[in-house]
This record gives C-alpha cells, structure tokens and sequence, in this order.
C-alpha cells in the first residue's frame, strides 16, 4: 500500500490505535497480570499456553546453557521458559515467528550435526554448546531476540514472570530496594561523613 | 490552593502557542504564563504523573517507554546521502521523550555550562574545513543570568570547580554524594595532575522549590523520577506554568502544520487532537521548541508557495549542521564492590580537557565523568559482554557477576558542525499521524573522532591510576544513534546562514520564535540541556520585551 495515500478512515484507524495501544496499555495491569501467571505456571507445573511441549523443553535447554546452573541458580531458576512462554503470548507476541523458526532451525541444526531426530533438549550439553555456537552465527537475529528473553526473565522486575526468588538479581548482587543512603560502595565507605547509613553495604 | 486548569477555545487567540514541554518549551511557557500571557503547550505525548513511573526495564529498554514506538515514530538513518536510508528497527536511532516534560524526564541529568571560549571559538581558531564552524552572535556574559536562572528555578545541584566560568550566583543545593565512581575518578586524575569537580546535575540534593531530594533509586537514565527530584520541566516548570492560571498543557497533541497567510506571519497551529481529529489553534505568535529532530520536520511541513522549501528556510540551513556530541566510552573494573546501581549516573567529572588545543593536530574538547553500570537487564542484555568475552555460558555467568566491581568512564566532546548531516523528511516513512517520518544523515568529522581517542587514552590513564584491574576501550564506532539533537535551526546575525536571529525570531517570520537543541552553534562539550534552558529563559526575556512593546 502506498502509506501517502491512505484514506482518512485508515489513517483514524492507525492514529487510533497508536495512542490507544502503547501509550495506554503501560499502565493497564493487563501485563503484569498475564506474566504472574508464569509464576504460578512454574510453581505448579501447569502446561506451556504459547510454546509446544517440544518447543518449551527446546528453549528450557537453550536458557539453561546460556545462563547454567553452577555453585548459584541459572536461567532454568528464574523460570525463562515459562517467562518466555507468556511474553510471546503478550507483550513480545510479534517474535513468536522469529523464535519458533529459530527453534526449529537449532532442531534441524541438531538433527544435521548429531543425526536422529534432533531433539535439541535431548543432547547432551556440549553437545548442545555447539548448536547453540552455531546458531549464534547463523540465525543472529532470532539469537539476539531468545537471548533478550533470558536476559528479561533473569533481570525485570520478577512482576514480569520471570527472576524466580530474585535469582537474576542475586547472581548481579543487585540489591531490590526502592531507596538507597550513602555510602553506596566499598570505595565511598570514607566520604559521606556521620550522616551515612551504617546499614549499607560495606 | 490549585486554580482549575485553564481551558482555551481554539477560536480564541492566545499570545502564545508554545510547540513542545521538554527543556525549552517548559521553560518558555512558565517564563511567558508567569509573565501575564495567555499560553498553550502543545505536546505530542501524553501528560503523565510521577507516580506512573517506575522501575519497569522491559517497558523503557524492549517496549515502547517514554519514547513511543517505532512503528508510531518511524525514523531512518543513513551515513551520507550517497547511502541508502535504513528505517529503525528494534532500536531507535533517535531517541526523545513523547510526554510532557519531553526528555528532561528520562535524561542523564548533566548539567554543564558552556564557557565563554565557546561562543567565540571560530574568531580564536580560525575556519576548519568541510565545516560550518561559526561563532554565535551572543556571548557567555549576556548568558550568564540564564544559566543562574536554570541553576536556581530548574534546580540544580553542584559546587564550583577548577576552571568554571564566572557564575553570579552560588549553586541552591549541594553537590549529590559522592560514589564509588566518583571517588576512582577523582583520586585517579589527581594521580595523574588533574582535577575533578563535583558533577553539576539536575537533581536535587536537598529540597528546593517545594520539591522533594532525591532518594537515590538509581533508575535516572533512561527513565523518569517517580518523586520528582530530578529536575524535569515536568517537576519545575509546568506545575508553576499551571498555577497561573493563564498556561494550558494540552496533551496528545500533535502539530501537523503552521498556517501562515499573505503577510508571512503565522496565524493558526494545525494538529491532530487525542482522537485524531484535526484542529486548529488560533494564536498571536508561536514558539517552537520541539527538539533539534522535530523543529525542522514541523518547518518543512509547514511549506507554502510562499515558503517553497518549508517555513523560515530562506538560508537553506533548516535540518542542517546537526550535532550530536561523540562519547567515548570505556569500563573499569576494581577488585572490591562499587554497587553503582545506586543513585545518580555520575558524581565527578573531570573538566581538564575542555579547551581546544591546536597543538594536538585536531579541534577538539570535552570533559569525562565517572558514572553507574547501568540498571539490571540493561547490563545483562546490552553492557555485557565487554569486547572479546563471551555472551553466553559459563564465563558468561561469571561477567554477569561483575556489576558491581565495574564502572563505566565516558568522554563528552564536541562535534563540528557540518552541512552534510541532516535531519530532513523521510521520502518513504509515515507516522501513525499521516506525517512523514525522519532522516537523519549523520558522518563523525574526523576531528570528532581523533578528540575522542585523545580523550580516551586519558580516561584510561585516569582509571589505571585509580587502581583499575582491568580497562576496556570501547571501540570508537561512527556515530548512528543520538538523543542531542542539536544545531539544525541556528540563531546567527546573518539570515543566509542562519535560521533565528540573536533573539531567536525567524528571520523569515517576525511572530515565530525557535528555541531549543536546534539553536546551538556549536556543539559544547558534551551535556546540553543547561545550555538549552539558559538559552529558552533568554529567549522568553527577549519575547516578552517584544510583545510589551508591541513588536511581535
């Protein structure tokens, strides 16, 4: 469609929906909402609403190598895949495309490097290392979007769905506090006079 | 006691129409509704209140924030005009606040004066090539009031340092605590024979104004004060604008054209209201203040027969000789926790390097802060992996956990100006308003470029001095992405090279005044808001005397 020529009746249309869509629906609970319910999806073991069963145990694996679980929680912790499951239902629906592609291509990637069927989740991890290097090159684009879906179910506010018991913020050492007093750090302790918090850190 | 907000009819001619809330347009419209004259500010985004901000990473970073999104504000990018034109995707390429208080809301908060060499350094320097480099036909004594002005009403916190201008009047409230950063910064460029001064910010460190101090949430950049210590034109200037009953903020207004008719004078604001619909405002002069990107869309819109290459643009120089202010950036990390996730971006800067020095083979200045990581998702999706290290896995996991060991060191210099980079309107891109969308075409001068890496081996001298484990230099990319937006409607004497006069009238269009980052003549060092609102406080003394007289 030439966008010069749109009617009156299109252009309402859009203008309507561009201040009525996002502006608008930032302060609508609608989000926050949906995503508690990723919360409730993890504790229970309720089904994926977005992801096939394949699909989510496909990215569970991809989140848990990005993010491991070592000596401290990981992505699988903070709940990526049921993050992700409900934020492509919501508010990032329009890279359900890209990711369910990029979900498929690691499969075929599998299934090329390691034959059988190619489960992705069902490698073993270095196995899965290698698929998720190659991928990395190949598919930068649905990289980039998966690994920002991590990246939020780790860090975002846990209102989000995602950073379980705060475990994103806890491998950062972000302390979750509305307001902080001076000294802030280890090199400022010195600085601020009687008038510090003997509270904060260091 | 809170007067009901005036409400104007359209029919009704206001003194003033004032086009934008942000750094400018706020200033602007309390200077002229607390000087007796009847003002709309019109705003293309919404008016929201404090207590809708928060801490919401997702929504400012991924989603659409304070920005709008892309699909609403569609822009595009191209280095030279002999490339193609990419449209934004994802990431803007330029960055404002649609909302009232613009981007004061979700800025840094830097707030540096020029100095008096600024405004004369073409006479000092000499012509440089490829450029426009001029000087500005008003001088750093006829700003000062203005910027003391800003210092005081904006509010400002601060202390003086070596090498500041002449200031007649001391800061209203101290400088913010220091942090880890400013501290490292600090003791390492006196390691080094330099000096550092307390950060001048826009936030307030004690109450002033009726305003409350700020609480040190650590969520400055990129987001907006949810207890209105960060000194917005939505917490400074529009609540004093409103109390006078005379000033209506209209909101979700968004200005198509300015009519003007036969005598070249502007006669009515068209724009389409909350629900789309097209209405027009009758008022005795405007003053457009929009931003460096939106001020020159609104005057090429604005065409007529009369005004064939849009409206005040006789000089040519419209959307031309924009600045951006280049950045180098490097991270330093320590062996014990900074937590810079606390409180305000920056605590110190180091001012050392702020005069251009011939000597160096290039043009040139700027100065360095010390300042924050910034917040949690940010880090993790954008900040990590320093250059060379993974962006997965284990070793990954282990960077993640270096935020608070880690601090970012960031240069602030000049950018010259040049006709080549412009914003101009996009052929192919269209707005969910039916404007046509921004181009903005954008090449570093090599100048910039060489001044930055100068100023990047001394951050990290500074920072090695400091004791830093461990200094990585960001790459010194072309400039692609910007929120200054500055020089692209001018003020100079001469109207073939430039757009406003020394009183930011048109020279075109004796009742339209322009006032914002458009203005600039050159780029200063680095942090232009202060700079912007001496200029818009100026401006509405200038204006005022105009209409007192009878001269608009």
């Amino acid at each position: 469609m030439d966008q010069n020529q749109r009617t009156r009746r299109e252009f309402l249309t859009t203008s309507g929906s561009a201040m009525g869509g996002a502006w608008l629906l930032r302060f609508t609970p609608l989000i926050a909402a949906t995503q508690a319910c990723a919360s409730d999806a993890m504790r229970s073991g309720l089904p994926f609403t977005t992801f096939s069963e394949r699909e989510g145990a496909d990215f569970d694996a991809f989140a848990a190598r990005l993010v491991p679980t070592d000596d401290t929680p990981g992505a699988r912790e903070a709940g990526a895949v049921q993050f992700a499951d409900r934020a492509l239902e919501t508010f990032l629906s329009e890279l359900l495309p890209i990711v369910r592609a990029g979900l498929s291509g690691m499969n075929a990637r599998a299934a090329e490097t390691f034959g059988g069927i190619g489960a992705f989740a069902d490698l073993a991890e270095d196995q899965q290392d290698q698929v998720i290097t190659a991928v990395e090159l190949e598919d930068p684009n649905f990289f980039f979007f998966a690994r920002a879906m991590v990246m939020m179910s780790l860090m975002a506010e846990p209102q989000y769905g995602g950073n379980q018991d705060r475990v994103g913020w806890q491998i950062i050492g972000f302390e979750d506090s509305f307001a902080y007093l001076p000294p802030f750090g280890f090199y400022d302790r010195d600085e601020h006079g009687d008038g510090g918090d003997p509270g904060a850190d260091q | 006691m809170t007067r009901p907000a005036v409400r104007y009819q359209t029919s009704e001619e206001v003194d003033f129409v004032v086009i934008g809330s942000g750094a400018a347009g706020g200033v602007i419209a309390k200077e002229l509704s607390t000087s007796g004259f009847s003002v709309i500010v019109m705003e293309q985004g919404p008016y929201l209140r404090a207590d809708q901000f928060g801490h919401d990473e997702i929504d400012t970073f991924f989603d659409a924030g304070l920005d709008g999104s892309l699909d609403d504000h569609p822009h595009s990018f191209r280095p030279t005009a002999d490339e193609e034109a990419v449209p934004a995707s994802f990431r803007p390429n330029i960055y404002y606040a649609k909302a009232v208080g613009g981007s004061t809301l979700h800025f840094a908060a830097n707030y540096w004066r020029l100095r008096p060499v600024d405004f004369h350094e073409r006479s000092l320097l000499g012509a440089i090539p490829g450029t426009t480099f001029a000087d500005w036909p008003i001088t750093y004594d006829e700003l000062e009031p203005y910027y003391t002005k800003v210092d005081w009403e904006v509010g400002v916190s601060g202390e003086p340092g070596p090498g500041d201008p002449y200031r007649s009047r001391g800061y209203p409230v101290p400088p913010m605590p220091i942090k880890s950063s400013g501290v490292l910064l600090r003791d390492g460029a006196e390691r080094m024979g330099f000096t550092s001064k307390p950060a001048p910010l826009a936030i307030l460190s004690q109450p002033h104004n009726g305003r409350a101090a700020c609480i040190h949430c650590g969520f400055c950049w990129g987001q907006a004060c949810e207890v209105g210590a960060k000194s917005s034109t939505l917490a400074s200037m529009i609540p004093v604008a409103e109390r006078t009953g005379r000033c209506e903020v209209r909101d979700r207004s968004v200005v198509t054209r300015l009519e003007t008719n036969a005598a070249g004078r502007v006669t009515r604001v068209i724009y389409l209201d909350a629900d789309g619909v097209e209405q027009a405002q009758l008022a005795k002069a405007v003053v457009l203040s929009a931003n460096g990107a939106e001020t020159p869309r609104l005057l090429f819109l604005s065409e007529t027969s009369q005004h064939p290459d849009g409206l005040a643009n006789s000089s040519g120089f419209v959307g031309k000789n924009l600045m951006f202010n280049y950045n180098p950036v490097s991270w330093a990390r320590f062996s014990q926790p900074l937590n810079e996730y606390k409180s305000v971006v920056a605590t110190r800067v180091v001012m050392d390097f702020y005069e251009a020095d011939p000597q160096r083979g290039f043009y040139g200045g700027g100065g360095i802060d010390g300042r924050s990581t910034i917040s949690p998702l940010f880090w993790a999706t954008f900040d990590n992996p320093m250059p060379g290290m993974p962006s997965w896995g284990p070793e990954f996991k282990r960077q993640l956990a270096q935020y608070n060991y880690t601090m970012q060191i960031v240069g602030h210099g000049t950018s010259l100006p040049q006709e080549i980079n412009t914003i101009e309107l996009d052929p192919d891109l269209v707005d969910a308003w039916g404007r046509p969308g921004l181009r903005m075409t954008y090449t570093d001068h090599p100048d910039d470029l060489a001044f930055a890496g100068f100023l990047q081996e001394r951050m990290g001298e500074i920072m090695e001095a400091a004791g830093a484990e461990q200094v990585t230099a960001m790459p010194l990319y072309p400039s692609t992405v910007t929120g200054h937006l500055l020089g692209t409607c001018r003020m100079g004497n001469d109207p073939r090279s430039s757009v406003v006069d020394r009183d930011h009238r048109a020279h075109d269009v004796p009742n339209l005044f322009i006032c914002d980052g458009s203005s600039m003549v050159t780029s200063g060092r680095g942090q232009p808001t202060m700079t912007i609102q001496a200029l818009a406080f100026r401006a509405a003394d200038r204006i005022t005397e105009f209409a007192n007289a009878g001269e608009i």
